[in-house]
């Protein structure tokens, strides 16, 4: 009780109510700062294999010998089959799957996005295994097509030879799938979905047909991709690929086994996101870090492995990089051992972390120690969400008392007020007596209605036809641009005070605040930067400095545009061009498609915190920000 | 908009009872997955009011078996007549809305036969209590999660309004019903019981006041005491028109049932806690931990603790039993062991009908940080209990983490209602304390 009067008393310090615009700046500087102290030794930790039962390379693996030339026997049919249509060649997979004895099935699908199809047909084979009674299962993966386009021969082949050489042993518990989707990131995500569903029947959008066959719970998965033609081509290193959909990551101990099995078992090093030439210093942390954070934000899929994350199944894909002395041998025995690791398993992977930031293949921070950074920096919007609000329910003191700092009573002594009740008179302080009504529906209505207002841009941005994306994004500028300011406008006509405005940004920052803490438990990297780009509203105030109506107008319009470069369009605007796909900086079909496969294809709700969280908080900001202005010119 | 404005001034309450009829319906028509959605959720459905259990219960009962027997049905019998409709939902939430208006209009909240607020003139419209509860969100989801608890409110209210009208017959059969639907309603019989003979005795007050001037109004005024109903004589009407409805309903129902099984079924769940899905109380995740030879101890200190509210706050706050009855609300909605925000809204909404008392609470309490704190963890907490039953990242500590913070966050809200309205009786018998901290030494 000590303590909470205490804070009641202090809440009318006039120090404090200085503080949060500093505090708010504090927070957001010192969750930065974080993110750099995360690649030092003493903020990060080795990884280490935490579930007993995987014992990652302990056993002998046989892969070799004659299961060379039968590799390259089916490399070389790879190759034959790639010549052919794809109707043909699903055929010849499933026959080939067929003859190594395993029950095997196609899966169409075809997903309509922004006006595009987007289809083709899953060839899978399970094999059962004769241990197993059907209620786990694990998944080997070649897709076709990999990740960026190129005709996976080596891996399919690989694929094929493993699954023939699994099939002639004795040991497997569980079930494996053998699957070849048509393409990494839309059939694997056509088939886990079908695999996960109970529907039978396909709807217009995601059209996806059920699996004929199914085994039982998925307990991890495993992709190859290996595009080398029939001559093959030796290689230097593995890059494991983990990031999920939604930046979910697939349990830590998958990734270790990985790690463990390739560069302990057969001498094979791993990297992550393609940097080769890792020398584990802070710089090459920091840039695996940053890597990690920009594919975890995105959300998007990076590989056929991606959309087995948000059904809790975990998987990696294993794709060979560099020029070295490796050869397909070495990556069977590698996907060997790996299979007889998660066949060990007793229980689904749950010991290791779901939350870290790898900093190279075996270095690694918890979240425990990163989860902060992102808090620090959502938490600032709820500081200057409270400071907003003790401002907005003061009275204002009247011109000669305009330091209310002073403490000492007997000056208000003067202004005493008579109150009489029933029977009773007393005396009363008028400004202590004084009690500023907050009115909150206008600001709560500006509020909701804003956020409401974001599904129009999240609706065009999905919806429209791919040739108009680039006109949708524009027309979202232009909405960006103008609606707040004929809010401002119109509110002010009708006699908004300063006080609600205070109160509309205290209450939109307070909403981003609270969602932007919820996303960080989910995809910290999004929350993160999200927060990052949006640090600015905390110290957007609705205070225009000149009497001059014309100055007035010149400083709104610069400070509008100003604060306009940390709007969503715009930032992806930038974003286009700093990654310079397109054919200049307004070229950003390409960047909108791909953003609205991500939405209507794999789930991935990015967009959503893009124009229903972030969007109406930053056109709130610019309301309150222009609000200022056009009172002052107004009242000039 | 002059239409509208103007249509809003003439009928407020029709605009406002049609526009929240309407967002209902079509919220069910534009995503009719909606409904299903959110009767799976453990926050709105619990295993005493979940919709999918009194599907199950009137599957049994409609081919001729007792529901009871299967351990999955714990809600009260005459529900059983057929599958409640969201429309018949919608109606309840403009009724009970409609009741809480005249509620609000009765002035029951701001002048008592003992006692009238300084603060009386700032006190809410009734429409705007009404729409505080039809456009809350909590309400809304809990409408469309269709729980059975719906209808303990509605009756719970309707007995409130009854006990505004000084109809102790009514208001007796309200609350029995309404205990009958769900146990604890039984807690506030002693609050409801208070309202009631306050509003009995409240035009013979009013008469005498009458007498003198405007002054004496909210002063005590002598009244003959016999022209007034005994105390004494009332309580004991009110407790045996009660107890006479419930034995009438258990009567009724077993006409209904095979077997008297429905009474342990409906009325010891709540006591003994068999069943510990999650909900966003603060028992399930207690009892899970408990030991089982401290268990019936702890459901009795449990049990106890809301219990030994019930009488005090009769008691102290005997100037305003309105004030009273909202908070033993806030204490079940709070301390039930089948906690859901279907309860948390509607006593969100009830304090609504105390808006006299607001500004002490927000100037001299912590009402903000609550509020921000509870629209924290409405989004922490369905994100959490996402994380730890189907991402499987997190686990059971995470939910209850935000459950512990969801429940401060009410009492914290709780305890500043109480705090406003004891503090307005303190200000009218002490002026001179106005806008001054006060501190408990």
């Amino acid at each position: 009780m000590a303590l909470s009067t205490r804070l009641l008393t202090i809440r009318k310090s006039p120090v404090l109510l200085k503080l949060p615009p500093y505090l708010s700046a504090l927070c957001i500087l010192v969750g930065v700062a974080w993110l750099f102290l995360l690649p030092l030794n003493d903020y990060s930790r080795q990884t280490y294999i935490s579930e007993n039962a995987i014992l990652p390379g302990q056993v002998h693996t046989y892969f070799g010998g004659s299961e060379h030339n039968v590799f390259r026997a089916y490399r070389q049919e790879v190759y034959h089959l790639s010549h052919q249509n794809e109707a043909d060649r699903n055929a010849g997979l499933e026959r080939i799957l067929k003859e190594i004895g395993l029950k095997t099935a196609q899966q169409p699908y075809h997903y309509k996005v922004a006006g595009e199809d987007i289809e083709g047909t899953n060839v899978y084979g399970l094999l059962q295994g004769p241990r197993a009674d059907a209620t786990e299962a694990m998944v080997l993966m070649a897709a076709w097509t990999n990740f960026d386009g190129e005709t996976n021969w080596s891996g399919v082949a690989l694929a094929l030879t493993m699954a023939r050489y699994f099939k002639r042993w004795s040991i497997w518990s569980k079930d494996i799938l053998v699957l070849i989707p048509a393409d990494s990131t839309y059939g694997s995500e056509a088939w886990v979905s079908a695999y996960h569903s109970t529907a039978t029947e396909a709807t217009s959008t995601r059209n996806v047909s059920a699996l004929p066959i199914k085994a039982g719970a998925l307990q991890g998965a495993v992709a190859i991709d290996y595009a080398v033609g029939p001559w093959g081509r030796r290689f230097d290193k593995l890059d494991i690929q983990y990031d999920g959909i939604n930046g979910a990551l697939p349990n830590l101990d998958l990734l270790n086994t990985a790690v463990s099995v390739a560069s302990g078992q057969l001498g094979i090093g791993c990297t992550l996101h393609g940097m080769v030439k890792h020398k584990d210093s802070y710089r090459d942390r920091l840039e695996t870090l940053g890597h990690g954070l920009a594919t975890q934000a995105a959300g998007h899929a990076t590989g056929p492995h991606s959309p087995f994350m948000p059904y809790h199944v975990d998987a990696i894909t294993l794709k060979t990089v560099g020029d070295g002395w490796h050869d397909e041998m070495s990556l069977g025995r590698a996907t060997e051992s790996m299979f007889r690791s998660i066949n060990n398993l007793l229980e689904h992977l749950h010991q290791s972390f779901f939350f870290y930031i790898l900093l190279n293949a075996n270095r690694f921070v918890s979240i425990g120690n990163y989860l902060p950074a992102a808090m620090l920096v959502a938490g600032s919007f709820s500081i200057t969400a409270l400071g907003l609000w003790v401002e907005s329910g003061r009275a204002v003191p009247s011109k000669k008392e305009v330091k209310p700092a002073s403490t000492d009573e007997k000056k208000k002594g003067a202004d005493l007020k008579v109150v009489r009740q029933g029977g009773d008179v007393a005396l009363v302080p008028v400004y202590e007596e004084k009690v500023v009504e907050r009115k909150l529906s206008v600001p709560a209505l500006v509020v909701l209605g804003m956020h409401l207002a974001g599904i129009v841009p999240l609706y065009l941005l999905n919806n429209t036809h791919k040739d108009y994306l680039p006109f949708a994004l524009l027309g979202t500028m232009l909405l960006t641009l103008l609606l707040p300011f004929a809010l401002a406008k119109t509110l002010i006509s009708q006699g908004l005070t300063v006080k609600e405005i205070q109160i509309t940004q205290c209450l939109s920052l307070l909403l981003l605040g609270a969602t932007l803490s919820t996303l960080a438990t989910l995809n910290f990297s999004l929350a993160f930067v999200i927060s990052l780009v949006c640090s600015g509203l905390c110290f957007v105030r609705s205070r225009p400095r000149s009497t001059n109506s014309a100055v007035n107008i010149a400083v709104g319009t610069i400070t509008a545009l100003l604060h306009s470069t940390t709007s969503p369009p715009v930032v992806i605007y930038g974003l286009n061009w700093y990654l310079a796909k397109g054919e200049g900086w307004y070229d950003v079909k390409w960047l909108l498609y791909e953003m609205a496969k991500g939405w209507a294809a794999q789930d991935v709700y990015t967009s959503f915190v893009i124009w229903v969280i972030w969007w109406p908080a930053w056109a709130i900001s610019e309301f309150v920000l222009l609000s200022g202005f056009v009172r002052s010119v107004e009242q000039a | 908009m002059n239409t509208i404005t103007k249509v809003y001034a003439d009928h407020p309450k029709t605009l406002l009872f049609s526009s929240a009829a309407a967002l209902r319906i079509l919220l069910v028509l534009a995503f009719p997955a909606l409904p299903d959605l959110l009767t799976g959720r453990v926050e709105i459905s619990s295993p005493v009011s979940s919709f999918t259990r009194l599907q199950e219960g009137l599957f049994l009962y409609q081919r001729g078996l007792d529901p009871y027997d299967g351990g999955i049905f714990h809600q009260s019998p005459t529900i059983l007549g057929r599958l409640p409709t969201i429309l018949l939902y919608t109606a309840l939430d403009i009724l009970s809305a409609s009741n809480l208006c005249h509620i609000a209009a009765s002035g029951a909240a701001y002048a008592s036969r003992s006692y009238t607020s300084p603060r009386h003139h700032r006190h809410w419209n009734p429409v705007s209590v009404a729409a505080a509860y039809l456009l809350n969100p909590l309400t809304l989801l809990t409408c469309l999660g269709r729980p059975t608890s719906v209808f303990a409110i509605f009756f719970v209210i309707l007995s409130v309004r009854e006990a505004c009208r000084a109809r102790s017959v009514t208001s007796a059969f309200a609350l029995a019903l309404a205990s009958y639907v769900s146990l604890h309603p039984v807690l506030l019989l002693p609050p409801v019981g208070l309202l009631c003979y306050d509003r009995v005795c409240l035009p013979a007050t009013e008469a005498a006041g009458r007498g003198g001037d405007g002054e004496t109004k909210g002063k005590k005024v002598a009244i003959d005491q016999r022209s007034q109903p005994s105390g004494l004589g009332f309580g004991l009407i009110y407790l045996a028109t009660f107890v006479f409805s419930v034995a009438f309903l258990f009567v009724l129902s077993r006409l209904l049932l095979p077997s008297w099984n429905f009474i342990p079924s409906v009325y010891l769940t709540p006591l003994t806690l068999p069943d510990l899905t999650p909900n966003p109380g603060l028992w399930w995740y207690f009892f899970i931990e408990m030991f089982d030879a401290f268990r019936n101890f702890f459901l009795g200190v449990f049990w106890l603790h809301m219990l030994s509210y019930s009488v005090p706050f009769c008691l102290r706050l005997q100037k305003q039993p309105l004030a009273a009855v909202v908070c033993m609300m806030g204490i079940i909605a709070i301390f039930e062991p089948y906690a859901n925000i279907g309860e948390v809204g509607f006593w969100l909404s009830s304090i609504t009908l105390l808006s006299h008392t607001f500004e002490l609470a927000s100037t001299h309490r912590y009402t903000f940080a609550a509020l921000a704190a509870l629209l924290y963890t409405v989004m922490l907490g369905p994100v959490f209990h996402h994380l730890w039953l189907y991402a499987g990242s997190g686990n059971a500590n995470f939910f209850y983490a935000i459950t512990l913070v969801w429940a401060l966050a009410l009492i914290i809200l709780l305890t500043d209602t109480v705090y406003s309205v004891l503090r307005d009786e303190w200000e009218s018998e002490r002026p001179e304390g106005k806008g001054k901290e006060v501190r408990q030494l």
